[in-house]
């Protein structure tokens, strides 16, 4: 990692987009950064006299933006009365090995590498050597390095809060050596700035996330230092954000119309990722303006509403822009795109979504495809033009590269739908790999305390297998051991199987039963409604005695044949009912004069017949129903096949509980 | 004496006794009645603020004494008179007589009206409505709300209901405001004769006339908000209702305002007979104007979920959307938070010393250089009697530099032995604040590279700004071209 520094002829060129989007301003940059000159000068001043400066903010406030493109500069520019001379400027990030970047930051060109590779070896071992030495390590450095008269070293700490997270493995991993290396990185910071150190020309500048404020306690000594040094950046005021938006625009040689301003002002509002949101939104609405295919309503070359709105304003604009890259994907590359963002994210302690550096390799070995596939993958989110994605475009993936998400705000600000599966974007992803991860940890629980699964929870835990589809490699991000993972899946099966043979005997009994109680209950009313017809024709032309009774007949008929004629003689007299009634019907339909009543009672009695029909097929179908298949109550969403099957014969009922996925 | 010198009581209230009793309370239970509240409130507000009123009301109820001298000379000792009119009032011949001696003192601007419950015509005579007619010019609170639809009036009993104490002093709240302005006025007045000076040091911000859905809340929050932080809230009087001395007024406190605040509410607002726009949209239009000229800042405020009623309210929104240089569609708070921006007193130039018309130049160097910039220096200064800054020298903190820079003609860059990273930044720094935010555009920007000579400075290649090459000692030629476009430029606006 290294500081840009500014060409000679690249301070006189316009920039093609003056916006960066969501990667923060690098130092070369410093004439597109708006808005913060106030907030620049306020630190300025508490770094002059403390030569220490812990720049603390929110997610998304732009520190690291506000020290490479603010802070740097002007002390480079000599621009500020209190800080002349040259500089030279080391900048790390802790990572997982603190002292090892410092060292490294130390040895570049820049600062005191050497440019030949055959000394670089024997510079990193001495300095590395030193610095070991003791907490004035960094001082000794400095010293054996012969800064010029009026030269100095600024040390920039970024994301200072990784050391914290550093930690707190090397504890869980019982890592003694890890915990004195972050203790010794502190100590060495902050002794080279003490006041009798100050020959040294020594500067240390941190940028911290503001959650992470507390922890400094962990050193000896760092929250001294930090209440004398420390600097909370502010939001910016709506005049500044103005500027923000109006200075680039006006250095890039474009014009922006006021309405949009203040249409944007308002937009962001209160906004978290107020910043990168910001600059994300500007970003593509100058491509959109410049592009040649946009349609300007008003006045061409001047950035509008029309171009923002193109956009899909500041709520979508991040959102549109990575479904664009999505949906250049091909199928199965979408799967692994969505294996890959719920690998490089997870929710903080704080339930807080973040971002999670994973290394290509275990990238690769977590999404189950092949390399050249992860590759195309990361490179459409990584595009200059799109960079969602670390490390940048030009840099090639080794193994061993470390793949991140360029900012937070982007697992904030993609969103999809919660339905259907396949609409569902970054921020459901997180949601829905933070259960799957729950899932998976209480499914440990259960198999380390050997808890039987039953009911709901065996239904749970099948339904996360058969969704999730858990491998070692997955498994390993939340356990680190893989046997853990394979006996718990191993319990799994064993308790499923357990489970069902227990049930198939009273399932099938049960399901016999109702078959029975089923039939006898739709025989039963189907023929009650059938006597009940036979008895009504009955009753409406047999009061009186048929002919041939009484019984001088019967002694000739037997009861069988009296009954037969009895029967056809209700049938007969049936059916002469319904044709007498037919053409009742037909004679007042006949003599209907106005052709639309006429037409009306014609559409009507269709209707009803229709209606009727679908009664009866109703009745029908809801006791064969009843019977074979009780799943009237089974969710909204099926779930997954032997589950499914397994419920519908236990006729299980679900208590109402949703599934939210 | 109180708070105004020269009187024996700051506030004479005058009111019905029967409007201060409940049945609920006892008779000597003076504390927590109608009028007691208010006196206690009034008392209250202007501690807050620093001073120590003194407040004459007439406590013991004596129908025997009658009205008498001694009653009188308490009036006219009094700096402001304050009424409480309710029916009560009007039924009280000591009431009327009080306010009939307050009229003929003839200060109708330190007379103020509360109306504690609104008065029934019908039940008036004559000579009483008279005296009462006179009131209506004067300054009020109203602590009633009458549906005439419904022919039914709520009026606020904070003596009876604890919940309407809220609204009760909120309502009083303008009042308050207004009272401790006019004692102060009147204290002014009497130590120093010359009230005008006073009011210079207070700004004055036009808090615009709005409709009525925001007039009650958000207009009074702002209001008293602007009030506390020693601003001068303008109109000071409700606006006349007459279209030809409308405009008029409006105008004239435009012109004493620095800032003007427009609440856009979700109806169109009062159309006066004889104008075609309403209110709130011809206090936009007018004070839009003033900003033209450059006289006064303007602020329009929208609510966050605004559904504007009607086409003629549509379409001032739009209009709005498209004219107005700060439209906020946001909470209030953050329309608050632009205001406190907006009133910050404008940071020093730095330029203060230079002659109106003369070129303003900053000249940038390396310390290193501090030899062939001499005879650049003395050029311009001396030859071109420029006014010429050396902010690397002259600025006393980083946003000097913004601040010499915006308000600059022109910059010159001397780009000597300062290494290629030094020239880079600063050049950045420059470019970042010659180009926006500027009090006017600047006229020429220029690098002017001297000796050591190096290959990228032969390279250096650009219209803005002008690349003076010059790597051998200073001739008065090489500034021709900055000079002349600095002539062009400064003719051309002429």
């Amino acid at each position: 990692m290294t500081i840009q520094t500014v060409g000679l002829l690249d301070a006189l060129k316009t920039p093609s987009n003056p916006f960066p989007g969501l990667r923060p301003f690098e130092s070369n940059e410093s004439h597109l950064f708006f808005g913060r000159d106030e907030q620049i000068e306020k630190m300025l001043s508490r770094f002059a006299r403390t030569r220490f400066l812990v720049v603390v903010g929110t997610s998304g406030s732009g520190k690291s933006s506000l020290v490479r493109a603010g802070l740097i500069p002007a002390l480079r520019s000599g621009m500020t009365p209190a800080a002349k001379g040259k500089w030279r400027i080391a900048v790390m990030r802790p990572s997982n090995d603190p002292i090892g970047n410092l060292i490294s930051a130390l040895n570049t060109a820049e600062v005191f590498g050497s440019t030949e590779p055959e000394n670089a070896a024997v510079q990193q071992a001495i300095t590395e050597s030193t610095l070991r030495l003791g907490s004035r390590g960094l001082i000794e450095v400095a010293r054996q390095n012969l800064l010029a008269d009026g030269e100095n070293l600024l040390v920039l700490v970024d994301q200072f809060e990784e050391l914290f997270r550093f930690i707190r493995e090397a504890r869980k991993a019982g890592n003694a050596k890890a915990e004195n290396d972050a203790a010794d990185f502190v100590k060495l910071l902050l002794e080279s700035v003490k006041a009798e150190a100050h020959e040294a020309n020594i500067h240390v500048v941190i940028t911290m996330r503001s959650d992470f404020l507390g922890d400094c306690s962990q050193f000896w000594e760092l929250p001294e230092t930090i209440n004398e040094s420390q600097y909370l950046v502010p939001r910016l005021t709506r005049d500044q954000l103005r500027e923000v938006i109006e200075g680039p625009v006006a250095l890039g040689g474009g014009q922006i119309a006021p309405r949009l301003v203040n249409q944007l002002l308002n937009d962001i509002a209160d906004n978290q990722d107020q910043l990168p949101i910001l600059q994300h939104a500007l970003m593509r609405t100058w491509n959109e303006c410049k592009d040649s295919q946009h349609d300007h309503q008003g006045l061409p070359e001047v950035i509008d509403l029309c171009c923002y709105e193109k956009i899909g304003e500041m709520a979508d604009a991040l959102s549109k822009h990575a479904d664009e890259a999505y949906g250049e994907l091909a199928i199965n590359q979408r799967e692994i795109a969505q294996k890959m963002f719920k690998a490089l994210t997870g929710i903080g302690e704080d339930n807080r979504a973040i971002r999670r550096p994973v290394v290509f390799s275990e990238l690769c070995e977590v999404t189950q495809a092949n390399p050249e596939q992860v590759k195309v993958v990361i490179n459409a989110f990584r595009r200059p033009d799109r960079s969602f994605l670390m490390p940048p475009a030009e840099v090639t993936l080794h193994d061993d590269t470390p793949i991140d998400i360029l900012h937070e705000s982007l697992i904030r600000n993609w969103k999809g739908k919660s339905k259907p599966e396949k609409d569902k974007r970054l921020r459901e992803w997180v949601i829905d790999e933070s259960i799957s991860a729950q899932r998976y940890r209480l499914l440990v629980d259960f198999f380390r305390w050997n808890i039987p699964l039953e009911d709901e929870s065996l239904e749970e835990m099948l339904e996360w297998q058969e969704r999730n589809a858990p491998h070692p490699a997955w498994a390993r991000r939340y356990d680190n051991d893989e046997k853990v993972f394979r006996q718990s899946l191993d319990y799994l099966a064993r308790q499923s199987q357990d489970y069902f043979a227990q049930s198939e005997a009273q399932d099938n009994q049960q399901y016999r039963h109702k078959l029975i109680v089923g039939s006898i209950r739709g025989i039963f009313i189907n023929s009650v409604v059938l006597g009940f017809v036979f008895f009504l024709v009955f009753f409406l032309h047999s009061f009186e005695p048929p002919p041939g009774w009484p019984p001088s007949s019967l002694q000739n008929q037997s009861f069988i044949e009296w009954a037969v004629t009895q029967v056809n003689a209700t049938i007969y007299w049936a059916s002469y009912d319904a044709m007498m009634f037919g053409s009742w019907i037909f004679d007042w339909w006949q003599s209907i004069k106005n052709p639309i009543i006429k037409l009306g009672t014609l559409f009507v009695s269709m209707l009803l017949a229709m209606n009727f029909l679908w009664l009866l097929k109703q009745k029908i179908l809801r006791n064969k129903l009843t019977v074979n298949c009780p799943t009237d109550n089974l969710p909204a969403r099926p779930i997954g096949g032997t589950v499914n099957r397994y419920l519908c014969r236990q006729g299980h009922q679900f208590k109402g509980k949703r599934h939210n996925y | 004496m109180g708070f105004v010198p020269g009187y024996e009581n700051d506030i004479f209230i005058s009111y019905a006794h029967n409007d201060n009793s409940t049945h609920a309370s006892k008779p000597d239970d003076d504390k927590r009645n109608w009028v007691s509240l208010l006196e206690d409130y009034i008392r209250i507000r202007a501690r807050g603020r620093g001073h120590e009123l003194k407040i004459y009301r007439d406590v013991q109820l004596n129908p025997f004494t009658g009205v008498n001298q001694q009653l009188a000379d308490r009036i006219s000792q009094s700096a402001i008179f304050i009424c409480v009119v309710s029916p009560n009032y009007t039924k009280s011949k000591w009431c009327l007589w009080e306010l009939e001696q307050a009229f003929k003192l003839n200060r109708p601007d330190s007379m103020l009206r509360i109306g504690k419950y609104p008065l029934d015509d019908a039940e008036l005579q004559l000579t009483q409505k008279e005296l009462l007619k006179k009131t209506d010019h004067l300054l009020e609170a109203r602590f009633y709300t009458r549906d005439e639809s419904k022919k039914t009036v709520d009026d606020l009993q904070p003596e009876l209901f604890p919940e309407h104490l809220t609204e009760f002093y909120k309502r009083l709240n303008p009042i308050v405001d207004k009272i401790i302005e006019r004692l102060k006025e009147l204290r002014a007045h009497h130590e120093n004769a010359q009230p005008a000076e006073v009011k210079e040091n207070q700004v004055a911000v036009y808090l615009a006339e709005t409709s009525k859905d925001l007039a009650d809340n958000e207009r009074e929050q702002i209001r008293s908000e602007l009030a506390q932080s020693g601003c001068r809230v303008l109109p000071d009087q409700p606006l006349p209702r007459d279209a030809s001395q409308l405009r008029i007024a409006i105008n004239k406190h435009l012109e004493q305002a620095k800032l003007s605040i427009h609440l856009i509410g979700e109806s169109y607002g009062d159309v006066l007979d004889g104008e075609d726009l309403s209110i709130p949209h011809l206090q936009f239009d007018l004070a839009a104007k003033m900003r033209e000229q450059k006289k006064l800042a303007q602020v329009v405020w929208l609510p966050d979920e605004l559904s504007p009623k009607g086409k003629y309210q549509q379409d001032f929104l739009a209009k709005l959307k498209d004219a107005a240089p700060d439209f906020l569609q946001s909470k209030l708070k953050d329309l608050k938070a632009v205001i406190r921006e907006k009133l910050k007193p404008a940071l020093p130039t730095g330029w203060e010393d230079a002659k109106e018309h003369q070129v303003k130049v900053c000249l940038y160097y390396h310390e290193l250089d501090k030899e062939p910039v001499k005879p650049i220096y003395s050029h311009l200064l001396i030859q071109r009697s420029f006014k010429v800054k050396l902010p690397l020298k002259d600025a006393q903190s980083f946003s000097g530099h913004q601040q010499l820079l915006q308000s600059s003609d022109a910059v010159l860059l001397h780009y000597g032995s300062g290494d290629d990273e030094w020239f880079g930044n600063l050049w950045q720094q420059i470019q970042r604040h010659t180009s926006t935010g500027l009090a006017k555009p600047i006229l020429v920007r220029a690098i002017y590279a001297g000796k050591p000579m190096t290959e990228e400075k032969e390279l250096l290649d650009s219209k803005d700004p002008i690349i003076i090459k010059n790597f051998d000692d200073f001739r008065e030629e090489t500034l021709a071209q900055f000079i002349e476009r600095i002539e062009l430029a400064k003719g051309g606006k002429r």
